[in-house]
């Protein structure tokens, strides 16, 4: 049981990083990015190119595979999404076609093969009995400090309060003198940066390939939906439910439960399906009036 | 003076010159078009997953253009040349069907090689053979269910020859592996299973779980798990662990497998590793685990450190020499598809006549029908093993023998094949299983 807790707790604070970015956006600017999943494989691909081609330190290497996400999401809003997300329709449209684009992209560059990029911190240690590696650890410490740091960002900067004002309301953030695009801008180069960071994660243990971003975009997805679309706080909850549902299925074998790896994607879209039949607004998403 | 007969002001000598001339011209025109016809060479069709350079594809295309170039040089197929014709299949079965259609059809290959994807080539098989009646060698495809159609319906699937051991061969040979090297070398008894969930895996664990009692190992976990997934394998290796296992025998097919091999190194329980990873084939497999893989033993077609016959090593040599980015050593493909040239070769050798103009379409027929009759006597030392077809009375026609079934002599049998280090510390991979190819004992994990 310690194991199962244990790794259901990593397992949650990378899926709540997964998708704070994807909720963020939609809390602000009412996109779905159906291209976050692309963004994840971005970072990897650069970071890999910088440590394994360009042969710069891992960290470094790991640093620009987040900043330049972040550039490219950032991009792509100034350059496509600004023009764009007046449809909600035509954004998951085109989201969805940058995601294709780009998938062809990678494969274009790196081919389809599989590619490894070495964890940012080996070695594996031992947690309350039950043996862990010192990656998942890490991405486990590194997720909660981002979605700290996201909180402070929101709550005591400016920025982060113009971002916030915007979710409330695009109009009365924009009479009140925020600059509307620059404010989607920094959202969007935020919710890049934080898929930046769980691209890396999530290149660990499998590796990278142009076909990695689907699953990391149904994840989110999923958690969106079963915490409330843009609500940060249902968000990390949902996270938490799906990485324990996960967990919980993977072990079930183990206390004679008739479930298992192979229905590991199962227990969250069943979640998905029934919140949206019973609380269409999501766990803590505000009910359209 | 010249006589003018007739009313066009020819002269009749002129006229009779003229006729002459085209009468001449005609009587030798089919000598000149064969003079033609056997300057022009041979074309084969090379159908391979060449998309975003797939490493498989890239692997067997460079095999295929090493078999051309030393057909050539050695005077080509009876006097003459040998030209692939490559194609993309994009691991699109419509694709590979038109594609595999263009080779027979418009650019009139007398065969075609290659076929990767289960998916593609079955779709391909069940209806372009029977109706274009052009021999296809496959060289990548495992799925028995292409040789099952060559037995229900010979006259249409006759077409059809693979270089490969099918899926089931290759699942009976896990438990004669296993049995070896598991039970009889290390005296080991209980193993896991960690399976891919696909058609072959659900297949090949269903297998094991019959056949493994009986060779003296009984399964204590088995692990299905969903390929094309970052999969924590995490769950898998504790069961593993909690049930007193001693060895894993695993399957991934599209899965890389790097999150078991990573995972397997890092938390252990680092036990005896063997079974089926189309990935950990490649050379590049050692780095893209950072050598995690080491002892891990998978099924494979050759490898470079190991004289399977006399042709194996001069043509590793040859690939990496010429080749030196990825895949950097040949893989399976690269292996089988090399040899299904000389399989071509031997069998144009055998009618004792090349290829007949294309134009001429009956002809062209005709032979296509008598390469078949030539391809079903073959019997060419390989780089996997010597190459001999089951005929059409044997229990699968046109696959390979893996055993002489009178002498039991060794021909086609996959060859079992353990991730270990050379003296400087180098990635080597050596056979450490059947006995008639083995090239080195089996190496225990490395303690934790």
């Amino acid at each position: 049981m310690e194991q199962i807790l244990l790794l259901a707790g990593l397992r949650s604070a990378v899926y709540a990083l997964l998708a704070l970015g994807f909720t963020l956006l939609f809390g602000v600017a009412g996109v779905l990015n159906l291209a976050h999943g692309a963004l994840l494989m971005i970072s990897a691909y650069v970071a890999f190119t910088a440590f394994t081609i360009l042969g710069l330190p891992l960290v470094l290497a790991v640093i620009l595979g987040v900043l330049a996400t972040s550039l490219v999401a950032a991009g792509l809003y100034r350059s496509v999404i600004c023009r764009v997300q007046h449809s909600s329709i035509l954004t998951l449209v085109v989201t969805l076609a940058i995601a294709l684009v780009l998938q062809e992209v990678v494969a274009m560059a790196f081919g389809l093969g599989a590619k490894s990029l070495p964890p940012p911190l080996g070695g594996v240690s031992t947690v309350a009995v039950v043996r862990v590696e010192n990656v998942q650890i890490l991405a486990f410490v590194v997720s909660w400090l981002a979605l700290g740091g996201c909180w402070l960002f929101m709550e005591r900067t400016r920025s982060g309060k113009a971002i916030r004002a915007m979710a409330m309301s695009g109009k009365g953030a924009a009479l009140v003198g925020i600059d509307i695009e620059r404010t989607y801008t920094a959202t969007w180069a935020l919710s890049g940066a934080l898929a930046g960071l769980a691209g890396i994660f999530f290149s660990y243990p499998g590796g990278i390939d142009p076909r990695m971003w689907m699953d990391p975009l149904i994840i989110s997805f999923a958690i969106v939906i079963l915490g409330g679309l843009g609500s940060l706080p249902g968000s990390l909850l949902a996270a938490h439910l799906v990485g324990f549902a996960e967990t919980f299925t993977y072990y079930a074998p183990q206390v004679h439960i008739p479930l298992g790896a192979p229905w590991v994607g199962v227990p969250s879209l069943l979640l998905t399906v029934l919140i949206l039949l019973l609380r269409p607004q999501g766990l803590l998403g505000r009910s359209a009036p | 003076m010249q006589a003018k007969d007739s009313e066009g002001g020819i002269s009749r000598r002129a006229f009779l010159k003229t006729v002459s001339a085209t009468l001449g011209t005609l009587a030798l025109a089919p000598h000149f078009a064969a003079a033609q016809s056997s300057a022009l060479p041979i074309k084969i069709g090379l159908l391979l997953p060449l998309v975003f350079n797939l490493p498989l594809g890239v692997s067997a295309q460079r095999g295929a253009q090493i078999a051309e170039q030393e057909i050539n040089e050695s005077g080509g197929i009876l006097g003459r040349q040998i030209q692939l014709i490559i194609r993309d299949d994009q691991l699109d079965p419509r694709i590979a069907s038109q594609r595999f259609e263009e080779l027979a059809t418009t650019q009139q290959c007398i065969i075609i090689v290659g076929g990767f994807l289960d998916e593609t080539v079955i779709p391909l098989v069940n209806n372009m053979l029977p109706r274009l009646k052009t021999p296809f060698l496959n060289t990548g495809t495992s799925t028995p269910e292409t040789t099952d159609k060559v037995i229900e319906d010979y006259n249409n699937f006759k077409y059809y020859f693979r270089l490969m051991i099918d899926s089931d061969l290759l699942t009976q040979d896990t438990v004669r592996a296993a049995k070896g090297l598991l039970v009889d070398e290390l005296k080991l008894k209980r193993v896991s299973l960690v399976i891919e969930d696909d058609l072959f895996g659900r297949d090949y664990q269903g297998f094991l779980q019959e056949q493994l009692p009986g060779a003296g190992l009984s399964i204590v976990s088995a692990f299905r798990f969903p390929g094309e997934r970052n999969f924590d394998f995490s769950a898998g290796l504790s069961q593993a662990s909690q049930s007193g296992s001693e060895a894993f025998i695993v399957s991934f097919i599209r899965d890389n497998g790097f999150g078991f091999v990573r995972q397997w190194y890092n938390l252990g329980p680092r036990l005896p590793v063997l079974g089926i990873n189309v990935s950990g084939q490649a050379f590049e497999y050692w780095a893209n685990t950072e050598g995690r893989v080491i002892s891990h033993v998978y099924a494979d077609a050759a490898t470079g450190a190991t004289a399977i016959t006399d042709r194996t090593l001069p043509f590793f040599q040859k690939y990496v020499e010429e080749f030196k980015t990825a895949p950097a050593q040949p893989l399976y493909m690269a292996y089988t598809t090399y040899d299904a040239l000389f399989v071509f070769q031997q069998a144009v050798e055998r009618i004792g006549e090349p290829p007949p103009d294309p134009t001429n379409a009956s002809a062209y027929s005709n032979y296509r029908e008598e390469l078949i009759t030539a391809l079903e006597e073959t019997d060419l030392v390989g780089t996997v093993g010597r190459i001999r077809f089951q005929g059409k009375d044997d229990p699968r026609p046109h696959d390979p023998f893996t055993r002489d079934p009178a002498s039991g002599e060794v021909l086609v049998v996959p060859k079992w094949v353990q991730w270990q280090k050379d003296a400087a510390g180098r990635p080597d991979r050596r056979v450490v299983w059947p006995p008639e190819f083995k090239n080195s004992s089996f190496l225990l994990p490395p303690a934790a």
